[in-house]
């Protein structure tokens, strides 16, 4: 029996667990970091405690020991997966709600995890030669850390001649991320889903599956859009994808949540394993909401003990749920993480769990916490009717200040090829968002800005005894700067120089009802400083305002050529020396944000002046990087 | 509270005839400014240094949400207007007064109009206790005008001019603040505009500012010198010492003023969560009678403006024919006197009585001039109508809050000075388009004049031909009606402009929340008087 949890992990997930545990009497304590204060889980949990990182393993077992816990869920993630750390909670006497060690380590070792797939005939596409022995017709093929996941340590080879650069670098990379440097190969599959079958065991031999989830779309190894059950596969071959799972389970005794995850060919539906997770993992939500079993709950059950009551042939799936994963990343700016604060967030109340998120009002994003901010999950009879309710969360739902992939998101559920299911894990890999030529955004968020700066209230802003006075807002949007000329006709009404009407209708809080001309459009919006975002039917919009101050100052940094950086990170590269002479468009620091490398190239012809960043070095926005004065000085003030 | 009903009605021939009437004037009053606002388009680029007009100067100087409260906007002599804008505006969320030369008006030079301006400039400045302004790029003094004669504005003898220099030095003695940017040359006069402000910006290559110009400097000692050396920004602020702030451009010149007032001592939060009124101004389009010669109800002018409509009326039912309230603009409390035609001697009384109550109270006064004068006749000397009226202009000298007055219809003889007219020390006064202000009326100008020709040519014995004399009279009358015209008046600078009738409460409002800046502090001379 658990009496009190510790809960290593933030977010959405940590709440989830303390929810779980709730229900069952459990006592929680949570751990939080200092970047991490707004976070969700840091303001529901009536307990926590302080620690460096949420992966800091001593400190959490001097946690553990100190508030007297007697089990610990990891959530997701790296610690989910650690064996060693598995074994250190066990071995202080306390309960690891997760499969038993040896069950943890098959599983979170590659190589064996292949070895038990090959002694149960399910299929593989391990490469079992050494490596002198690869030949191109081997290629394309993955290199996967042996203890990699979540998308990281794992890296596509397209021929022989590149293999060994690339094997040495995620070598170095899994030493770095997981510390061991043991990798594996992998034939690559190009057109296939990816599947996976959801396990739950327990202590007293009983093993069932919850059936599948697809979670074919997928960016740079990251699920994004997951759904259960998956669409499309005969049902002879759902059964042996589940019983192929439920070997391997069986095989090892397996008695927590976990989950089997195998490639399959949609044509000809040939499937193999790729891996096994002795873990919940982000996507169990949509099992859950299509068997109605709350795994969480039993995974805390079974990790006490108890006997599973549930049989295989009580597990029945009714509709369809999908899972949207929302990530600060920029899908407009190459997918650019997004760092900052949220600085408006207005989630669809309705339509999805509240606590599925990690982020509120004022909380920072930054490289020191999980980009994912939170998922929506949807439930319906049917996939179309599941996809109607997750566009109608994605468009009730707005998060301010961060650049976030919902817009992807949307296109892709709305997209024909999702919803005839005919896709694998390329179909969305670099999927762009269409460019939204027709809408301009200038007038609205004209508009916008005046409404959210200077609340129309009665009294004479932009007034003159003249009249009409014009007044311009410069504002830049993407890549493009515009001026925009408009006048107040009166305090409701804006007026453009084409002749555009926008008055407003109505205005509670970010809520904005505004009438283009004939048109009436409800928009969600809000402006922070200079931060302007809104959004409708037609996308999120983001505009940064120039007042004349930022003006000067873009000025006068021109002036000084000096190059600043992006992104906050850290400088992994330094690819120019001092007095160098380069070229515009030359590589000259390698930053690292994420799990992006940033580029930062020359911006014109000329010479290194100074490089104010080492390699190792964390850097915030902003920070100058280095100086790269142009071949000819053009400021006469420095000629003179 | 009484609940106002209002008697216009808007689909009436005579209100729609009226409204016509009116639309021309306000269509005269636009046409004037459309020939003087600058350019639509702001000439400023991103990537180019340039030279802003007035007006984009002025809008980049103040908050970009800030209403502009433009002075004098119609002075000039008919021909153009004065070279150069006075106005206030919201500079860092504290109002300023700003005066700037035009350089596209004669190069800004210094005519009589623009003296004219740069006085109430500085007076408004003091009278508030607001900062000041001044955006220099003059031609200097004009030298024309030391023989040109304007038909009404004569420009002073050079010996009785210098008085906005001595006032440009009371103000910051006043602890007032003053600040010049100079945008272009400023030579011998106006170089000292620099010279004695409290803070001075110069612009590279553009500000040039000394005591005598590189063609004078050669007549008067023969050396060749450029203007740049002679008086450049770079000289000012490296060497000279006339120069605080040394600015790339006039964006940054700007911006560098702003952050100058952002230091300043903060002025009030303004109040701004007031109801509307439920009735429009533009009702009001329609409401007077071009001669003035049908009577309105002001009350029908008050609901419009004052703040959810209501007001509160003091001694309703003794002299009528000025209706005195206390209401709230803009969420301050008020005092209004308005005039309901001609004043009656117990109308006089009331409204001395309440002038003394406004300064116990200590709120600020607004006229409303509708009035054509006292009333004469027998009956009313005997009653002391000249006793009475000099009670009131007595109250209103000796006001100590704000007066803010509007000239919405009539306003003749010793009526304007009782309601606070602008020799009265008012702080603002503005005028309808259809307002008319002097002596008296014409009708009476032509028949006075009348009357002592025909008792002349009496005296002379001489025939008088009645066509010559209708012709004569008719002369008169057109005379005075030019004279008495709000356009005239506001040309010379006998107001501080006039507005359209549908900015009333913004115009009110705002004068309002000026000169409630400061604490108010009325007279306390005296206990109130019951007249």
């Amino acid at each position: 029996m658990i009496r009190k949890l510790l809960i290593v992990n933030r977010g959405e997930i940590a709440l989830r667990i303390h929810e779980a545990a709730q229900t069952l009497g459990i006592e929680t304590i949570g751990i939080y970091t200092q970047w991490d204060e707004c976070c969700t889980h840091v303001q529901q949990l009536s307990q926590l405690c302080v620690v460096s990182s949420y992966t800091s393993k001593e400190e959490i077992l001097a946690i553990a020991e100190s508030q007297r816990a007697d089990a610990i869920h990891p959530g997701y993630g790296f610690l989910a997966e650690d064996s060693e750390f598995v074994e250190q909670v066990l071995n202080l006497g306390l309960t690891w709600v997760g499969p038993h060690i040896k069950a943890h380590r098959a599983l979170s070792s590659k190589s064996q995890a292949n070895a038990l797939a090959d002694a149960q005939k399910v299929p593989t596409l391990t490469i079992n030669r050494p490596i002198k022995t690869l030949k191109e017709k081997d290629f394309p093929l993955m290199i996967k850390a042996e203890y990699g996941g979540g998308g990281r340590g794992m890296c596509r080879v397209e021929s022989l001649s590149s293999f060994q650069k690339e094997y040495d670098f995620i070598q170095k990379e899994s030493l770095h991320l997981f510390g061991d440097d043991h990798l594996i190969l992998e034939s690559f599959k190009s057109n296939v889903r990816h599947i996976e079958v959801q396990l739950l065991g327990d202590q007293h031999g009983h093993l069932i599956h919850l059936y599948t989830r697809d979670c074919s779309v997928q960016r740079r190894h990251q699920k994004i859009i997951e759904s259960a059950p998956a669409l499309g596969l005969s049902p002879k071959t759902e059964q042996a994808i589940c019983s192929a799972a439920l070997k391997m389970g069986r095989a090892l005794q397996y008695d927590s949540v976990g989950t089997i995850e195998f490639l399959v060919d949609p044509v000809t539906e040939a499937f193999w394993f790729i891996e096994g997770n002795p873990r919940l993992q982000v996507e169990h939500g949509v099992t859950e909401q299509v068997t109605g079993v709350d795994l969480v709950v039993w995974q805390l059950r079974v990790a006490s003990g108890e006997p599973l009551t549930l049989s295989q042939d009580m597990i029945h799936v009714s509709g369809h749920a999908i899972q949207a994963r929302i990530y600060a990343e920029d899908p407009k700016q190459q997918w650019q993480p997004s760092f900052g604060q949220i600085l408006f967030f207005n989630p669809s109340q309705r339509l999805i769990q509240k606590n599925a998120w990690s982020i509120q009002l004022d909380s920072q994003i930054s490289n020191f916490v999980d980009p994912m901010m939170g998922k929506m999950i949807v439930h319906a009879s049917s996939q179309v009717t599941a996809i109607g309710k997750l566009l109608q969360a994605l468009n009730e739902t707005h998060i301010g200040g961060i650049a976030n992939n919902m817009d992807w998101v949307r296109e892709i559920i709305t997209h024909t090829d999702y919803r005839s299911g005919h896709y694998t894990t390329k179909r969305f890999e670099g999927f762009k968002l269409p460019q939204k030529s027709s809408f301009s955004p200038w007038k609205i968020a004209t508009a916008l800005s005046l409404i959210l700066q200077y609340p129309f209230q009665e009294y004479p802003l932009h007034w003159s005894i003249r009249g009409q006075r014009w007044s311009t807002l410069r504002m830049r949007y993407q890549d493009q700067i515009q001026h925009v000329l408009y006048c107040m006709r009166d305090n409701q009404t804006i007026v453009f120089e084409d002749q555009t009407t926008i008055s407003l209708i109505d205005h509670k809080i970010s809520d904005v009802t505004l009438q283009i001309d004939t048109l009436r459009l409800k928009v969600s919006a809000f402006l922070n400083n200079n931060h302007l975002e809104f959004k409708c039917e037609q996308g999120t919009f983001t505009l940064t305002i120039l007042t004349d101050q930022a003006i000067q100052k873009i000025r006068s940094s021109d002036h000084q050529h000096h190059l600043c950086a992006p992104i906050p990170g850290t400088v992994i590269k330094v690819l120019c020396d001092h007095n160098q002479v380069v070229s515009k468009g030359d590589d000259l620091l390698v930053i690292e944000a994420m799990k992006m490398h940033h580029v930062i190239k020359a911006p014109h012809s000329g010479s290194i002046q100074s490089i104010q960043v080492e390699v190792g070095q964390v850097i915030g926005v902003g920070e100058q990087l280095c100086q790269v004065n142009p071949e000819k000085a053009v400021d006469p003030d420095l000629v003179a | 509270m009484v609940v106002f009903s209002s008697k216009i009605n808007k689909n009436d021939n005579v209100f729609l005839q009226r409204q016509q009437y009116m639309q021309s004037l306000l269509d005269q009053l636009d046409s004037f400014y459309a020939h003087q606002v600058g350019s639509l388009k702001p000439t400023y680029d991103l990537d180019q240094r340039s030279q802003l007009d007035v007006w984009t100067r002025i809008y980049k100087l103040i908050d970009h949400d800030s209403p502009f409260l433009e002075i004098m906007a119609l002075a000039g002599d008919g021909q153009r207007p004065a070279g150069a804008v006075c106005g206030l505006g919201k500079v860092k969320q504290r109002w300023v007064v700003i005066f700037a030369s035009d350089p596209k008006i004669l190069g800004g030079t210094l005519t009589v109009y623009v003296y004219q301006k740069w006085a109430r400039a500085l007076a408004i400045a003091k009278d508030n206790r607001l900062p000041y302004i001044s955006l220099v790029e003059s031609a200097g003094f004009d030298l024309r005008q030391t023989q040109a004669l304007d038909k009404q504005l004569v420009m002073p003898h050079f010996g009785a001019t210098g008085k906005e220099f001595y006032d440009l030095t009371q103000l910051s003695s006043a602890g007032i603040p003053t600040i010049a940017i100079v945008f272009g040359s400023a030579t011998a006069g106006g170089a000292y505009q620099p010279g004695l402000s409290d803070y001075t910006i110069f612009i590279a290559s553009q500000s040039q500012v000394y005591l005598a110009g590189p063609p004078l400097v050669k007549a008067a000692t023969g050396q060749t010198v450029d203007g740049e050396s002679l008086g450049g920004a770079r000289m000012h602020c490296h060497q000279s010492g006339l120069g605080d702030y040394y600015c790339q451009d006039e964006i940054e010149a700007l911006m560098t003023c702003r952050t100058i007032v952002d230091h300043f001592e903060p002025q009030n939060a303004f109040n701004t969560s007031f109801n509307p009124p439920k009735f429009s101004l533009e009702d009001l389009l329609g409401w007077q009678d071009p001669d003035h010669k049908a009577p309105v109800d002001v009350k029908e002018l008050i609901v419009r403006f004052v703040d959810d409509s209501e007001f509160h009326v003091f001694k309703p039912d003794f002299g009528p024919e000025i209706e005195c309230v206390f209401a709230r603009l803009y969420g301050h409390e008020v005092g209004i006197i308005g005039n309901q035609g001609v004043i009656f001697p117990n109308a006089s009384k009331k409204a001395a009585h309440f002038i003394q109550l406004c300064n116990q109270k200590n709120c600020p006064l607004i006229f409303l001039h509708n009035t054509t004068g006292f009333m004469v006749g027998k009956t009313y000397e005997e009653a002391g109508i000249i006793k009475n009226g000099a009670q009131l202009i007595n109250a209103v000298s000796h006001s100590k809050v704000p007066h803010i007055t509007l000239v919405f219809g009539a306003s003749y003889g010793a009526g304007t000075y009782a309601m606070s007219g602008q020799a009265f020390d008012n702080r603002f006064i503005f005028s309808w388009p259809n307002a008319k202000m002097d002596v008296m009326g014409d009708q009476q100008v032509a028949e006075v004049l009348g009357t002592l020709k025909e008792n002349k040519a009496k005296r002379l014995n001489q025939p008088i031909d009645p066509q010559s004399h209708q012709a004569y009279l008719a002369t008169i009358r057109q005379s005075a009606c030019e004279n008495a015209n709000a356009f005239t008046k506001s040309r010379l600078c006998a107001d501080d402009g006039i507005i359209h009738p549908k900015d009333t409460r913004h115009v009110l409002g705002l004068c309002c929340e000026i000169v409630s800046k400061e604490p108010i502090k009325g007279s306390k001379a005296y206990g109130v008087f019951r007249f």
